[in-house]
């Protein structure tokens, strides 16, 4: 146990019995009130951002999260696959509160998996992620508009919205946070 | 370490302005002591403690100023009249960070024969002063008019609930569970309150204006008058770019009511990581007829940084806490 005056960015702490990563933390003595540090963390288990107030004094459970090197392997309905790069054990990552991640897993990449109490709980995903191109529209004759943009599809299902030069079968770099394309990648 | 000097003109300047602006208005400047035997019990600030060595006698503690407050109502008891004081304040366990540094600039104001809401003119008047006389459009915080907010407006603005209906402890309780902040039954209505505040309202306060706002719950208790036909006390802090600038109060001056307060927090302040001696004869000051006036307490490096859309008090502070720490 910790006190909370004693929470750092990026720490892991269990609150309520569940995972969360410190984003961003802020001390507070609100006029006349004793002090206070306000958190903005990330609910490991179910992805989603939460504030909350907590006294310095108070106590909280830091806890150990490990980040482990695994191979994505496959996906069913409820579980993604991965194979530990050190032992080759396998192992699956419950889907829900990870959805997102379809879009950026690629069977036979290595990704970094979250775990915490023997126990996997987030996929960690490159900022910046390069994909194929799997279904584009031609571009129209004569659109020659600055800036103009068309959607497609890419390798993991991904839409995206693209300049309109980008062909089938190009590769894109994109961000992974806001979903945006960033370049055409170099081949 | 490297200081931009010319921020350091600015701060001067600025300075002088607020110097000016009370001067123009009559009120007195003064100087009381930083170094201090007593302090006014106040369980949420700790303060530094020094000594003094007689060679010869005995040492004694001594105290850095947290506030000059209870100097300066010594002085509107001696009838000193309107009086203001720009002075190093000392607060000690803060966390050192981009608002916070544990010796800082405090101007504090006081005005006879005023209530809170006067003192809401001449906070007006100050910034609109510093703004013309600086030449200065102010900060994005500052580029509004400013807004009077009460915090049962607040509540309901940003809560969508009635703060009068939360007066009850189980309710506040069960609101906070409804909201998601997560509360211990040891925790006391103040603390509940605050985590509510901090939560969900300070933060989504304007922040292209700057914003007063008033009337705090008489729950937390403060040497600010309590309005009789209603649950809050007359007491307002002014907020800009969403930061905590200044404090004001209609003052107390029901000798009963102080007695109180002093005896509550001298409890509390058992508990404090440094202890202090309790001011023995501030109490005394309110048996006679004590002028009614209005107090405000206003952070000057803060205001400055608001002023000029700075992020960190580092910027504005030469040697700064954590650059002699270094």
């Amino acid at each position: 146990m910790i006190k909370a005056g004693a929470i750092a960015k990026g720490m892991f702490l269990l609150i309520k019995n569940t995972p969360h990563y410190v984003v961003d933390r802020e001390f507070v003595n609100p006029g006349k009130g004793s002090a206070f540090v306000r958190l903005k963390m990330k609910n490991l288990l179910r992805g989603n951002t939460v504030n909350e107030t907590i006294k310095t004094a108070d106590s909280v459970e830091e806890i150990d999260v490990i980040n482990k090197n695994a191979q994505y392997l496959y996906s069913d309905a409820e579980n993604y696959f991965f194979m530990d790069s050190d032992t080759y054990e396998q192992y699956h990552v419950p889907i829900e509160g990870l959805e997102d991640r379809q879009y950026f897993l690629k069977e036979g990449e290595i990704y970094q998996v979250m775990v915490w109490e023997d126990k996997p709980i987030d996929i960690l995903i490159p900022y910046k992620m390069t994909f194929k191109v799997t279904e584009a529209a031609k571009a129209i004759k004569g659109d020659t508009v600055t800036g103009a943009t068309k959607v497609v599809t890419l390798e993991t299902g991904l839409k995206i919205k693209v300049p309109l030069f980008i062909k089938q079968d190009d590769l894109v770099v994109i961000n992974t946070e806001t979903k945006e394309y960033y370049e055409r990648a170099k081949e | 370490m490297n200081y931009n000097r010319e921020i350091f003109i600015k701060r001067a300047a600025f300075i002088r302005e607020i110097r000016f602006f009370f001067n123009s208005r009559n009120y007195l400047e003064v100087e009381t002591p930083v170094l201090t035997p007593y302090l006014i019990p106040e369980s949420a600030i700790e303060v530094f403690r020094t000594e003094r060595r007689d060679p010869y006698g005995t040492e004694q503690d001594l105290f850095l100023c947290p506030s000059p407050e209870l100097w300066m109502k010594r002085l509107i008891g001696m009838g000193f009249g309107d009086i203001f004081q720009i002075s190093k304040c000392f607060r000690n366990s803060e966390s050192i960070g981009k608002i916070h540094n544990p010796e800082f600039t405090m101007l504090e104001w006081y005005t006879n024969n005023a209530d809170y809401v006067d003192s809401m003119s001449v906070m007006e008047h100050l910034l609109d002063h510093l703004k013309k006389r600086l030449n200065l459009p102010g900060s994005a915080g500052l580029s509004g008019a400013l807004e009077r907010l009460s915090m049962r407006e607040a509540f309901s603005r940003y809560l969508k609930t009635d703060l009068d209906k939360l007066e009850d402890k189980g309710e506040l309780v069960r609101f906070a569970g409804e909201i998601g902040v997560s509360t211990d039954p040891e925790e006391s209505w103040e603390a509940i309150f605050n985590k509510i505040f901090l939560t969900y309202i300070e933060r989504e306060l304007p922040k292209d204006r700057p914003v007063i706002l008033f009337d705090y719950p008489k729950k937390i208790r403060t040497l600010a008058r309590e309005n009789e036909d209603s649950l809050y006390c007359e007491r307002w802090e002014l907020y800009i770019s969403g930061l905590e600038i200044a404090n004001c109060f209609t003052e107390e001056r029901d000798y009963s009511k102080i007695r109180k307060f002093f005896e509550s927090e001298s409890v509390e302040k058992a508990a404090s990581l440094v202890p202090h001696k309790i001011d023995p004869d501030f109490p005394e000051l309110f048996i006679e007829d004590y002028p009614p006036c209005s107090g405000v307490a206003l952070g000057v490096d803060r205001l400055f940084m608001a002023f000029y859309g700075l992020r960190s008090i580092n910027q504005v502070i030469l040697f700064s806490f954590p650059d002699i720490m270094s």
